[in-house]
């Protein structure tokens, strides 16, 4: 796991690399399926992936909803399964020692079965800290046929810089993975829905004990809630506060079940993103002036009981 | 010097000598004194900052006297409740372009009624809404300033005006609202530094700082509806030491949706840690409807149902007012014993260039 495969890119602040060209450049497919699957994945996970992904024939993105950490048996069951279903999938987060550091580690394989895309979480909070993990420092973007891909893992979910440098160098569809206490859907809420709310790209959203989710702009998802999938009952959405929502007491799509796997799904249209980027462009009224004239301290330390700093 | 730059001028010393100050302030004084000094509680709770974010319908007032009866009614109500801080709506001192001849008889979105782009048909020529800003701005302003300051002292409260569009000193336009004291005075003014695209197309311009005022009330900051859409704002202001960040909107939404309000000042109060306070204009003008719901904001673990909101408006497009009591100093505590994780190498590996390569 030591090098990376594919066609990634590890973005230093854009404009100095091929960030720059990144958009839409080899982007051929605008839309596409995408799934979160939740089951017991402990025995024989490798044929009830497979059985179910059959029945998701054209299902592009995978993620599953598993422990975090996986081994070299494993990571070789996931290389052969994307290879012989032509997807791309995210097993989650893994842990990589490199030198004498560890770092939480968010991988993709391609459809080739390589591991395509890695990212090292990028804020270590005092748990991660506690347990040994080190952050990493710089952010990494797949491009791919459907899109620039990158990901968003654990702590990075609740810091908006990583969400916003992931939009400027050019992000799509962002993958993530988080651990909140159960049920805090508020939590949640400020997590990956306001990155994706306040950056204007798509997320696949894979939450232990929260909810799994797919995320859009609001403007181009059910009742306008920023929620692609699951879809839930409209009075809900647009009647009651957005945790209720979250309850999806009464789901209308979004949701298959397979034998014991719970699958999240939706469709995913960079047409559609990239209309709402046009009519509504969030990020070309950055104020790149005022944030130089506070300075970088003030607009990314984060002061209270200040900690590491890598 | 041609012969309309000397009727332009003329016009402009008519409207400031028709709304001169002290014609106003005598006016303000007789109807607010005697209300302020019934109004005017003890504070009840020392631990607690009382303070009211008001929903306004929105009008268009051709005489100023209307719009001051108006805001002395609203901070009557606050000041009853025994609030402290008062916060206005964005675009509340717009509401004011009435006294301009032409768009004074213009109101509601209805089809009787005139839209901006309308009116700017009907003045004729190449005028521009940052022409007719420029002209009436500093009326607008002096008008504003009079008002807010004499109700501020005469009610002992500071008070957040609200924001209107006027000439800056480089003569640009911007959209910008002021703090007043309790003794009157200008405590601080803030432009609007992330902008509508609609604002971007009539030529406004974005200000360049977000200013920490510090009051008896504890540090307050008072950046404008779309700057609460861009965590940078509150991640300044929050660093700068703001306790308090006070967000006045108008959003030209006729559909409104508790989802998108949802990404504005709930967010970044959550990422920030600090006490929110949204002023919402709602309401018909001049062929916008604005929707919106005030409301007071805390982090989530601040809240006893870990939602982050103290109190919201009931409704999206009605007048109400919301009060709350924040406790500055249990927001302390909490600040402090949140540990936050820094990363000083990934933002010197992507500051500031990143932000120079937005691709649209």
């Amino acid at each position: 796991l030591t090098g990376v495969c594919g066609d990634v890119l590890s973005t230093g602040g854009s404009g100095k690399g091929p960030g720059k060209q990144l958009r839409y450049k080899g982007v051929e497919k605008m839309a596409f399926q995408a799934c979160i699957i939740e089951g017991n994945f402990d025995q024989d996970e490798n044929a009830k992936l497979k059985k179910c992904l059959k029945q998701l024939p054209d299902c592009t993105f995978v993620l599953l909803k598993r422990q975090d950490d996986f081994n070299n048996e494993q990571i070789q069951t996931y290389s052969n399964l994307t290879r012989e279903l032509s997807v791309y999938l995210s097993p989650g987060i893994t842990f990589v020692k490199k030198g004498e550091e560890l770092y939480k580690t968010g991988l993709l394989f391609n459809p080739e079965g390589e591991v395509f895309l890695k990212q090292q979480q990028l804020f270590i909070n005092q748990q991660d800290e506690e347990m040994g993990f080190v952050a990493g420092s710089m952010i990494n973007i797949a491009r791919t046929e459907y899109g620039n891909i990158g990901f968003i893992i654990g702590e990075d979910c609740w810091h908006p810089e990583v969400g916003r440098f992931l939009a400027l160098e050019g992000v799509d569809l962002v993958l993530a993975f988080n651990e909140i206490e159960t049920g805090s859907y508020w939590q949640q809420l400020a997590g990956i829905w306001s990155q994706v709310q306040q950056n204007q790209f798509f997320a696949m959203e894979v939450s232990r004990g929260g909810r799994d989710l797919i995320h859009g702009p609001c403007e181009i998802t059910p009742y306008r809630t920023g929620i692609l999938a699951p879809v839930g009952d409209e009075q809900k959405a647009l009647g009651s506060k957005p945790d209720k929502y979250l309850e999806f007491s009464g789901t209308v799509d979004g949701i298959s079940i397979f034998e014991d796997l719970k699958v999240t799904w939706a469709r995913i249209d960079l047409n559609r993103l990239k209309e709402i980027r046009e009519s509504y462009p969030l990020l070309k009224h950055l104020n790149p002036v005022l944030y130089q004239k506070s300075g970088p301290e003030e607009l990314f330390t984060l002061r209270g009981g200040s900690r590491n700093e890598p | 010097m041609n012969l309309e730059t000397i009727k332009t001028g003329l016009f402009k010393k008519y409207l400031n000598w028709k709304y001169r100050t002290g014609k106003l302030r005598r006016y303000i004084n007789k109807i607010s004194r005697d209300l302020a000094r019934e109004g005017i509680n003890n504070r009840e709770d020392q631990s607690e900052v009382k303070v009211a974010a008001f929903q306004v319908k929105m009008n268009l007032y051709n005489n100023p006297l209307d719009f001051i009866d108006k805001m002395n009614s609203l901070v009557y109500e606050a000041v009853k409740e025994g609030a402290e801080l008062l916060v206005f709506p964005e675009n509340n001192l717009i509401q004011l372009l009435g006294i301009l001849p032409g768009i004074g008889d213009q109101q509601g979105s209805d089809e009787e009624s005139s839209g901006i782009d309308e009116i700017l048909a009907e003045l004729g020529g190449n005028i521009t809404i940052t022409d007719i800003l420029a002209f009436i701005g500093p009326v607008i302003k002096k008008i504003a300033i009079t008002t807010f300051s004499e109700l501020s002292r005469n009610y002992q409260v500071y008070i957040m005006t609200g924001t209107g569009m006027f000439p800056g000193s480089d003569g640009n336009i911007y959209n910008s609202g002021l703090l007043i004291g309790p003794d009157g005075r200008i405590i601080g003014q803030q432009e609007k530094a992330h902008l509508l695209p609609i604002e971007s197309e009539w030529g406004i311009k974005t200000g360049d700082k977000l200013g920490v005022f510090e009051t008896r009330l504890g540090k307050l900051a008072f950046p404008v509806c779309m700057d609460a859409t861009y965590f940078e704002s509150f991640r300044i202001l929050a660093n700068k030491g703001a306790d308090i960040v006070i967000i006045p909107i108008a959003n030209p939404d006729p559909d409104y949706n508790y989802w998108t309000a949802l990404r504005g000042i709930w967010g970044r109060v959550q990422e920030s840690k600090v006490y929110g306070i949204k002023s919402a204009m709602v309401g018909d003008f001049l062929g916008f409807t604005f929707t919106g719901q005030a409301g007071i904001y805390a982090p989530l673990e601040m809240t006893a149902d870990r939602s982050g909101i103290i109190v919201e408006a009931s409704t999206p497009d009605q007048e109400e007012v919301v009060i709350a009591g924040l406790n500055l100093e249990q927001l302390q505590k909490f600040r402090a014993s949140c540990k936050y994780p820094n990363n000083k190498t990934l933002w010197e590996n992507y500051f500031p260039q990143v932000y120079y390569s937005v691709r649209l």
